[in-house]
């Protein structure tokens, strides 16, 4: 398992991660949700013990990554966000070189590369140079190397990143298989559906700091029945704003002159009394958008914003 | 660090260089191409050869004289002489297969002897200038000095002839081989009573002997060759050291610091397989130098390890200079920063002995300029096994300590920047 405890990482004056703690047990797919620059890199740095912290303790099945780096290591599978691989090798031979490097017999990687190659659809590939191959099959195999030495402990970090729809799902059904292996998945993200559908448990992280955690029926229900009402059009002024403010359960999350976002109790029962509170406030409706309780209105209830900005 | 994680690196580092022999070959190709230029340069295009037919029509030991001439040197280094029939000999010369023909008529020993004239033919190719006229020249001097002997001995030597020859004669054969054997005392008697006219006495020589010289001077192209090879490790060193912006911009490095086979590993898995590139070249280098510059075949197994030795320590300086800069290009202009200078002051580019003292003075004390000398030692057998092993111990050593500031630089700021 994973152990991260007031984690923090400084660059100069910038707070990349900001006292960030979680626990992400054996055989659980643990997400961090955030928006890019949200310091979900900088956190799985730390962890993999590519990144120093400036603060706080980060453990792997026990071991400390500053203390005990080696044994730490070598429980770790790492998948970067940016692909990790010799282009001038093939499928096969980049698999056995990662393999090398974590210290597995010759034997056995023989095996386990003819397996891998299999499981990622490139038994066909193996042995063609991987600068021919499409930006899928390299995704594909960037993840075959995290796996290869049947790491306790995956480390993912936006493995899905500008990866055709085909790929996408091949790659999560693979992350799906890891952990029910009884692997600890440490997956980074900042797609809400990628993050709502693959992962047992989410921190949503923000300006380096983790700002919501739980399972997801922890974090809907911090939603309450709340659904995310947008609304497009023009609202001068805060007078819309106020307006709205007097309505009982009610919250104006976000508010412009071109849009606001509220969060309301049974929005479709209360849409005419929020169209005429900005009606009367000089403001007008040109289009709504109603969302029922997900991710995306927690994070912009609890952020301001939507994930995407 | 395991041995097995730098095994399997420095099989991967092959393998890549292997995918991309177009880098390799050029490594290959320059000291190939300098010691082909080299080698011409040394061969400077020769001396011409060409053949002189000679078609006897006497043979006595007179018109046997006169072939014999051009079968000593100097004029055996220019010509091939070769017997013919004279009918063989006019055929060769029309298809233009030889310099020049000599015809000696039957009778020319006679006619020499009886100071009688004779008529002597050369055929000249028109299609050559310098050997044919060579071989006109050395006939003239000849026809000279068979008027020179007639004049100075001519009397005694055909008195002398004609009473061998009476002797001879009853026998019925002139030309036997007493008849030669006589005659030939005869002419060295002629030839000591007048020496004390040829030689004149009165000129006395004094012999200075010359400083003497090594026995074994190097000539300047067997000194420019290790030069040349270590200009081509240099370039080979660079190429080397620019393999960690490709491991860096393509992840991997990133990915080798969060695995336990450590940066360390993968360096030194880097290094053996720059090494065994560079054994391979300075092989083939050394082999050339052996085959065409006389360099002693023995000396090629120390050569080549101090080529290996000498070929890491520079990869590891470049190395440690582009981890110093702040992208590809930037580390690629810094090693060529640093590359030139050390080429040109080293003796790399310009042999030590063709330098200015001054500047031999300060190149041999850098790095290259060392182990160019090292080499050079080794090559021209200058070095005892003792200097060679504490040089070798001296380059393994560098290049490993600075292996280890590389990999400490390459885990730190390098990979995080």
């Amino acid at each position: 398992m994973i152990q991260v405890e007031e984690l923090s990482k400084r660059y100069g004056d910038l707070l990349a991660v900001d006292r960030v703690s979680f626990s992400a047990p054996p055989g659980a797919i643990f997400g961090l949700l955030g928006p890019n620059g949200a310091g979900k890199s900088t956190t799985i740095g730390c962890v993999s013990g590519l990144l120093e912290p400036s603060s706080g303790r980060v453990s792997v099945l026990g071991h400390d990554v500053r203390t005990d780096a080696r044994a730490a290591k070598s429980a770790l599978g790492i998948v970067p966000q940016e692909l990790a691989l010799y282009e001038d090798l093939s499928a096969a031979e980049n698999l056995s070189f990662w393999g090398a490097a974590y210290g597995m017999p010759r034997a056995d990687l023989e095996a386990r590369t003819a397996e891998l190659l299999r499981l990622v659809g490139l038994a066909d590939r193996a042995r063609e140079p991987i600068k021919k191959f499409s930006g899928g099959m390299k995704r594909r195999l960037n993840f075959a190397c995290g796996v290869v030495h049947r790491p306790r402990v995956l480390l993912l970090d936006e493995p899905t990143v500008g990866v055709d729809p085909q790929s996408r799902v091949r790659l999560l059904e693979l992350v799906r298989e890891e952990a029910r292996g009884g692997t600890c998945v440490l997956y980074t993200t900042h797609y809400m559906e990628e993050a709502e559908t693959l992962c047992d448990l989410l921190a949503i992280i923000d300006h380096g700091k983790v700002i919501a955690q739980g399972t997801m029926a922890e974090l809907r229900a911090m939603l309450g029945e709340r659904d995310l009402l947008r609304l497009n059009g023009t609202f001068p002024g805060d007078a819309a704003k106020k307006a709205l403010s007097a309505l009982e359960d009610l919250e104006v999350v976000q508010a412009s002159p071109e849009q606001l976002t509220l969060s309301v109790r049974g929005a479709t029962k209360r849409l005419p009394a929020v169209f005429s509170a900005i009606a009367q406030a000089g403001g007008e409706v040109r289009e709504t958008t109603l969302s029922q309780p997900s991710l995306e209105s927690l994070f912009i209830r609890l952020t301001g914003k939507e994930l995407r900005e | 660090m395991s041995p097995a994680f730098v095994l399997a690196a420095a099989k991967k580092d092959l393998l890549r260089r292997a995918r991309d022999p177009w880098a390799f070959l050029l490594w290959l190709g320059i000291p190939l191409l300098l010691g082909l230029l080299i080698g011409m340069m040394n061969r400077g295009g020769g001396k011409p050869r060409g053949r002189l037919l000679v078609a006897d029509g006497d043979g006595t030991f007179l018109s046997h004289a006169v072939s014999s001439a051009f079968a000593q040197k100097p004029l055996s280094e220019m010509f091939d002489v070769e017997s013919v029939d004279e009918a063989r000999g006019r055929e060769r010369m029309d298809q233009g297969d030889a310099s020049a023909l000599v015809v000696l008529p039957k009778g020319f020993g006679r006619a020499v002897l009886r100071d009688e004239p004779c008529r002597l033919e050369l055929v000249l190719n028109p299609s050559q200038r310098i050997l044919p006229a060579i071989a006109e020249e050395t006939l003239g001097v000849m026809v000279e000095a068979v008027f020179y002997a007639q004049r100075v001995a001519g009397d005694r030597l055909r008195a002398a002839f004609e009473r061998i020859a009476d002797d001879a004669g009853a026998a019925g054969e002139t030309w036997t081989e007493a008849f030669v054997a006589d005659f030939g005392v005869e002419i060295r008697r002629s030839l000591e009573r007048v020496s004390k006219y040829l030689s004149p006495p009165a000129i006395r020589v004094d012999a200075v002997q010359p400083p003497a010289e090594p026995a074994s001077k190097p000539s300047f192209v067997s000194l420019f060759f290790p030069s040349m090879i270590f200009m081509a490790f240099f370039f080979m060193a660079q190429g080397l050291s620019d393999d960690v912006w490709r491991e860096k911009a393509e992840g991997t490095l990133r990915r080798a610091i969060s695995s336990p086979g450590s940066v360390l590993g993968l360096f030194a898995g880097k290094l053996l397989a720059g090494a065994v590139l560079l054994l391979l070249v300075a092989l083939l280098a050394l082999s050339i130098g052996a085959a065409f510059f006389g360099f002693p075949w023995s000396s090629l197994p120390a050569g080549c390890l101090w080529l290996v030795g000498s070929g890491l320590l520079l990869t590891t300086i470049l190395t440690l200079v582009q981890l110093f800069a702040s992208s590809q290009r930037a580390g690629h202009l810094l090693t060529n920063t640093v590359l030139f200078p050390m080429v040109m002051l080293g003796g790399s580019f310009f042999p030590f002995e063709v330098m200015p003292a001054w500047m031999a003075s300060i190149g041999r004390k850098t790095p290259n300029g060392w182990a160019l000398e090292g080499l050079k030692s080794i090559l021209f057998a200058r070095a005892s096994a003792g200097e060679i092993g504490v040089g070798l111990l001296a380059l393994f050593l560098g290049s490993f300590l600075l292996s280890a500031v590389c990999s400490y630089r390459l885990r730190g700021a390098f990979a995080r920047a």
